[in-house]
């Protein structure tokens, strides 16, 4: 009788249906072969895992000093890059705060920190008072950074950037001016030629503080918009595509000739569009620049309420549509760890943080406002007994 | 009465009398599940049908977070206009490909196609949604939108439905995506069904002098009518509830323009979209719920339908195709 098993090893097919049918050794053989295989492979795996992970615990700051724990905070999507950075640059401060940030809109940010479900909260516009009577203990809020709301287009062919006013871009997204080449257009850029593309609007799907900054603006340019369309959030867009955050206006937009939306300036920069200059109260047209953008965020100014903004500043060369992002953080924290990684966090990046985050297109606080923002902070307490930063930030 | 004939009861063993209670704790479970479902979905969204009344929702337009008035039509239209498209052109695809798996002897085509059919069937949606967004959608736009726009564009009344939007997002590529989607289950449940016709319908279409096509005309299609019509149902289902695939290509503008290639929103969409933020406040969360209630009613006549049509069994095809012959008992009764 032929032995099965031998054949199987060689290669050989069974020619008779006993091999198969029969509990022989082959059968079993191969079953064996995979579990160890199987078990192998597992333990390589957890081996490898275990190792990476005790080597980047055992690197960082001395081990007297604090920590920190891990965070959960959400909001804006507007910071996201900065936060994203910072979170990844304070590790190496303090080797356990993984601080988890998710971009859910400025919106949902608010709505997480009124439930409690996250430890902070971010958001692009100030709390309303509608929505500040729905949270119940004391809360501070504080800027972390400078941007801009940057009008960005896809017109291929355009031999230098656009300039637009107020009136104009309310225009655009109402639908009344429907092609590039209209004399509203085409009278504030003399010197461009225009091609005969329609224009087509793009805006946020989402609840956003980008869209709550740029429909302010437009509010305070144009009285028709404020009437027909107002500011917030959300608001009914009378024409357009929606795309979901920042980041999804930016990708319909590089696939829509002809399209014209709104972005934070880092997204604007970092998809090829467009970007138009923006009249200024003064008659100038200012376009988006670190420089301009610090120029509008000195007038900004504590305490923060709901109408607290620095649109359409009066500093001569300050871009018209600067914006800046806060963050939300109840005072009573119960739990001391999270407390002090919180009040550790939010110190380094208002100090050492704000350093870096022009190498992704964003504009440090001016210095009495990190100021003012590093005092709020400093109101973080647990029970009654206000937190103080770690050695480390300071 | 003969032993045989005694009623015979069993005693039940332990397995089986497990076997029963699981099944049973199962079975009305799932109508536990289904009941508690429609019950949240009422319970939370009553304050959007108390306000807007059951036909201000349903034929609302406006949809404003500013100031809480919510509408439910331009999605509702969304959702059965994609829908509708992606039934239109994959139900021929489909029943198509399922006849030739069917017809065809070689098995060099029959089982690549098969294992493809349902590959495609188990790919993600999301990763239909990224192909869809950098690769279908340009060039859906760049491509088969100005040559629609151009021929069918131009036909009196049928043409509104092909005007050229500069949008890159709109149902035409929703309904496009939909339809690659389902393809893979109505083909797959119409060839098994295509596949039940007995061979004595085949045979005869064709003792008769019957051509292929006729043949498939005459007597498999007829008898399989109800089962590609529950096949549908299914595909119709998945297109309804697509959420993510959708809501990247579909554009999420709230217009409801006759143009197939404007902007639209889908029930699924904007529930998608929206429900992060919608606050317990006011009436935003109502009426996302009350969204989410009605695509449930519009499943659940999709089904009622699909069950009056396909209740009547393979009979209904096979009494339109057999002659009428009196039945053996009846026979031995006249007797």
């Amino acid at each position: 009788m032929a032995t099965p098993s031998i054949g199987f090893l060689k290669g050989e097919l069974p020619l008779d249906d006993r091999a198969w049918g029969v509990k022989g050794r082959h059968v079993k053989l191969s079953k064996w072969v995979t579990i160890a295989a199987v078990a192998v492979l597992a333990i390589g795996a957890l081996t490898l895992g275990g190792c990476t992970k005790s080597s980047s615990t055992s690197s960082g700051a001395g081990s007297g000093s604090f920590q920190g724990v891990p965070l959960v905070g959400a909001g804006a999507t507007f910071p996201q890059p900065v936060y994203s950075q910072w979170t990844q640059a304070f590790v190496k401060v303090e080797p356990n705060a993984k601080i988890n940030y998710q971009a859910i809109g400025s919106g949902g940010g608010i709505q997480q920190f009124t439930a409690k479900t996250v430890d902070f909260g971010a958001t692009d516009v100030p709390i309303k008072s509608s929505e500040a009577s729905a949270i119940t203990e004391p809360y501070i809020e504080f800027p972390t950074v400078l941007g801009a709301v940057v009008v960005a287009y896809n017109v291929p062919g355009l031999s230098s950037p656009l300039k637009l006013d107020g009136a104009t871009v309310a225009g655009i997204f109402q639908g009344k001016i429907k092609n590039w080449n209209d004399p509203a257009i085409a009278s504030q850029n003399s010197g461009v030629t225009l091609p005969d593309l329609p224009v087509q609007v793009v805006h946020r799907a989402d609840s956003s503080g980008t869209t709550g900054i740029f429909t302010s603006w437009l509010a305070t340019e144009s009285p028709e918009w404020k009437s027909a369309v107002g500011s917030g959030k959300t608001v009914q867009w009378p024409t357009g595509q929606g795309g979901n955050g920042n980041a999804g206006v930016a990708q319909a937009m590089t696939q829509t000739k002809g399209s014209i939306g709104y972005l934070e300036y880092q997204y604007a920069l970092t998809s090829g569009l467009g970007i138009a200059s923006i009249k200024a109260p003064d008659g100038t047209y200012v376009a988006p620049s670190s420089d301009s953008i610090a120029k509008a965020g000195q007038s900004l100014a504590f305490p923060i309420t709901e109408t607290t903004n620095i649109l359409n500043s009066s500093t001569p060369g300050a871009y018209p549509l600067a914006s800046t992002t806060y963050i939300l953080v109840y005072t009573n924290q119960s739990s001391q760890d999270k407390a002090q990684t919180l009040v550790d966090f939010w110190t380094w990046a208002l100090t050492a943080g704000q350093k870096d985050v022009s190498t992704l297109n964003y504009v440090p606080l001016p210095d009495s406002v990190a100021k003012d923002s590093l005092n709020e902070v400093g109101k973080i307490s647990v029970s009654g007994t206000a937190v103080k930063p770690s050695s480390s930030v300071q | 009465m003969t032993p045989a004939e005694a009623p015979v009861r069993r005693r039940l063993r332990f397995g089986d009398s497990l076997f029963k209670g699981s099944t049973i704790f199962v079975s009305f479970g799932l109508m536990g599940l289904l009941g508690a479902i429609l019950f949240v979905l009422l319970y939370f969204s009553l304050p959007a049908w108390q306000k807007f009344g059951i036909w201000g929702f349903l034929s609302g337009t406006e949809w404003n977070g500013a100031t809480d008035i919510y509408g439910g039509l331009p999605f509702i239209y969304g959702t059965l206009v994609t829908s509708f498209l992606a039934i239109v052109i994959a139900l021929p695809i489909s029943v198509g490909l399922a006849l030739l798996i069917n017809e065809v002897r070689s098995g060099w085509v029959r089982n690549p196609l098969t294992v493809l059919i349902d590959l495609l069937a188990a790919i993600p949606s999301v990763v239909y949604g990224l192909w869809g967004i950098y690769v279908m959608a340009p060039f859906l736009n760049d491509h088969i939108e100005p040559i629609l726009g151009a021929t069918l564009g131009k036909i009196p009344v049928v043409g509104a439905l092909f005007q050229p939007t500069p949008s890159a997002g709109n149902m035409f590529n929703a309904g496009i995506i939909l339809a690659i989607m389902i393809i893979p289950i109505i083909t797959a449940v119409s060839r098994e069904v295509i596949a039940i016709v007995p061979r004595d319908l085949r045979e005869a279409a064709l003792a008769m002098g019957a051509t292929r096509w006729e043949t498939i005309r005459m007597s498999v299609l007829p008898y399989a009518r109800s089962g590609i019509v529950g096949a549908t149902m299914l595909g119709l289902g998945r297109a309804l509830g697509e959420t993510v695939a959708v809501a990247m290509v579909i554009g999420n503008g709230l217009g409801m323009s006759a143009s197939l290639f404007a902007p639209g929103y889908t029930i699924p969409s904007v529930i998608a979209n929206e429900f992060r933020e919608a606050t317990a406040i006011g009436l935003h969360r109502p009426a996302l719920l009350a969204l989410a209630l009605v695509l449930v009613v519009i499943s659940f006549v999709l089904a009622a339908i699909s069950r009056a049509l396909v209740g009547g069994g393979f009979s209904v095809g096979l009494a339109r195709t057999m002659p009428e012959e009196p039945l053996p008992d009846e026979e031995k009764v006249a007797e």
